[in-house]
């Protein structure tokens, strides 16, 4: 009896030590989160003609500023989608989306915080792949001239999201913003991961 | 005393005697086991099948083995070699894998019939003759003669050769216009100008197990007597788990080939670079003689 209750014990006293310590590590990792920061994912499609898989890297060197990201979002909802391009490739890069041996200039990107951690929309200045557009009888490609990616990503740095490769954007009649994707359907963001320097 | 050496000797003579009765049956059943495919393994698709069928067991009875098998064995690849050949459907994952990622999907080829020699002749004749684009015209207005089915998409076959080999049967096939355009989707991908016809190559054993490869969107060229194909892709689509559908094999239709062998012309793959072409030379080691 002696014993098991020195294991107890024992254990109830590691279980503290663990839990002092994990505290502080905590309270650093908020601190640590935000730009610059480097994602990495895997992107996948499914469709009717079969299955497709890429590895995308994207890296945020830091987050739109305020002022600039007012500027873009302001042209969209008075200018529409070409005053969006316009200020948008006048906007700084913040940063690049990595595919295969490309890279595209991300120009915007936004964090914000979610219910189970942060939600992280970037979007390059061209785009990235005409899903779809592979087939003999593709459909045209005039108007979709950015990328636009979408990431959920909890606490510990891992997450899912969604990519439309080759976009345009338009604002929503209740208000925000409407993508519309070339692909039929968009990118899956699969196995999102803060990558730990 | 007697009786335990009269045993003894009823013993070894029952040994000798299985084993000079077995060792033959034993050696039998090794070289032609079941899973011997040097062997008749195209005894699937025949009724012989039921008398070797028990074979798959043949190392625990190898009589089962060695006394059946022997008079169906000659008459199975008679039946096989009748029921293959067009019309015939081979399914086919193709798969792309490439530095930035992978891709895979299902592909049908759906042969009617082969190419006949007389077609064959003009096709490859305008090719020598004129060039790509006589070639074109010359595909274009040869027979249609089956289809390769990618999801919805249907892309007309207009050449369609099988020549015999070591392990099977190379089955290679034109269609009239591309079937994809593997990094066509790219922003900066490359023209499409004269990429107008795709190419597939299937090496299939006599049960109809394969593999194989594809230009997707390609055209063609011809270098030292060899057809040479330029692959609008960076790399050819493998063609992995190619399968020949059952059902077709066991088709009675009749086939419209011609039956004079001819020399197979070879082909030749060539990438965006230098550095990526592949040959296929030589082509063949016989005609079957179906086109």
């Amino acid at each position: 009896v002696i014993r098991k209750e020195t294991r107890v014990r024992f254990a109830s006293i590691v279980l503290s030590a663990v839990c002092l310590a994990a505290a502080p590590q905590a309270a650093q990792y908020r601190r640590v989160v935000g730009a610059p920061e480097t994602f990495n994912a895997t992107a996948q499609v499914r469709g009717p003609l079969g299955v497709a898989a890429a590895n995308i890297h994207v890296i945020v060197q830091r987050y739109t500023p305020p002022g600039e990201r007012r500027a873009v979002e302001s042209a969209l909802e008075t200018g529409g989608y070409p005053a969006f391009l316009t200020a948008l490739r006048r906007a700084s890069g913040v940063g690049h989306v990595e595919y295969g041996t490309s890279r595209f200039t991300i120009r915007y990107a936004r964090e914000t915080t979610a219910d189970k951690g942060r939600r992280i929309e970037v979007i390059t200045d061209r785009p990235m792949y005409f899903v779809g557009g592979d087939a003999p009888d593709f459909k045209p490609r005039t108007g979709f001239e950015v990328a636009a990616l979408r990431m959920e990503m909890d606490e510990v740095g891992m997450g899912s999201g969604v990519m439309a490769a080759a976009a345009r954007l338009r604002p929503a009649p209740g208000g925000g913003v409407e993508i519309d994707d070339y692909a039929d359907q968009p990118i899956k963001l699969v196995t999102v991961t803060r990558v730990i320097r | 005393m007697g009786q335990r050496s009269r045993l003894s000797v009823h013993l070894l003579c029952g040994t000798l005697f299985l084993s000079a009765t077995l060792r033959p049956v034993f050696a039998q059943s090794e070289n032609r086991g079941c899973f011997d495919t040097r062997v008749e393994p195209a005894a699937v698709t025949s009724t012989a099948y039921a008398s070797t069928g028990a074979a798959t067991c043949s190392r625990r009875h190898p009589a089962l083995v060695a006394v059946p098998g022997r008079p169906t064995a000659n008459a199975i690849p008679t039946q096989r070699r009748a029921r293959l050949g067009a019309p015939e459907t081979f399914s086919a994952t193709a798969d792309v894998i490439a530095a930035p990622g992978a891709a895979t999907t299902r592909i049908h080829v759906v042969i009617q019939r082969y190419t006949s020699e007389a077609e064959r002749a003009a096709i490859e004749g305008a090719l020598g003759i004129g060039g790509y684009s006589a070639f074109l015209a010359a595909l274009r207005s040869s027979s249609d003669l089956g289809y390769v089915e990618h999801g919805t998409a249907r892309f007309p076959i207009r050449y369609a050769r099988e020549t015999t080999t070591d392990r099977g049967r190379r089955i290679d096939v034109v269609t009239d216009r591309p079937v994809f355009f593997v990094g066509g989707g790219a922003p900066e991908a490359r023209s499409r100008t004269g990429f107008d016809v795709a190419v597939l190559r299937m090496e299939v054993d006599e049960i109809g197990f394969g593999s194989g490869v594809m230009a997707a969107a390609a055209r063609v060229a011809l270098a030292d007597g060899a057809v040479e194909i330029e692959d609008y892709a960076e790399r050819p689509i493998r063609l992995v788990t190619v399968t020949r559908k059952l059902s077709s094999a066991f088709s009675t239709a009749p086939r419209h080939a011609s039956s004079s062998p001819a020399p197979h012309t070879s082909l030749a793959w060539t990438g965006r670079s230098d550095d990526r072409k592949r040959s296929t030379r030589p082509a063949t080691t016989g005609s079957s003689g179906n086109g």
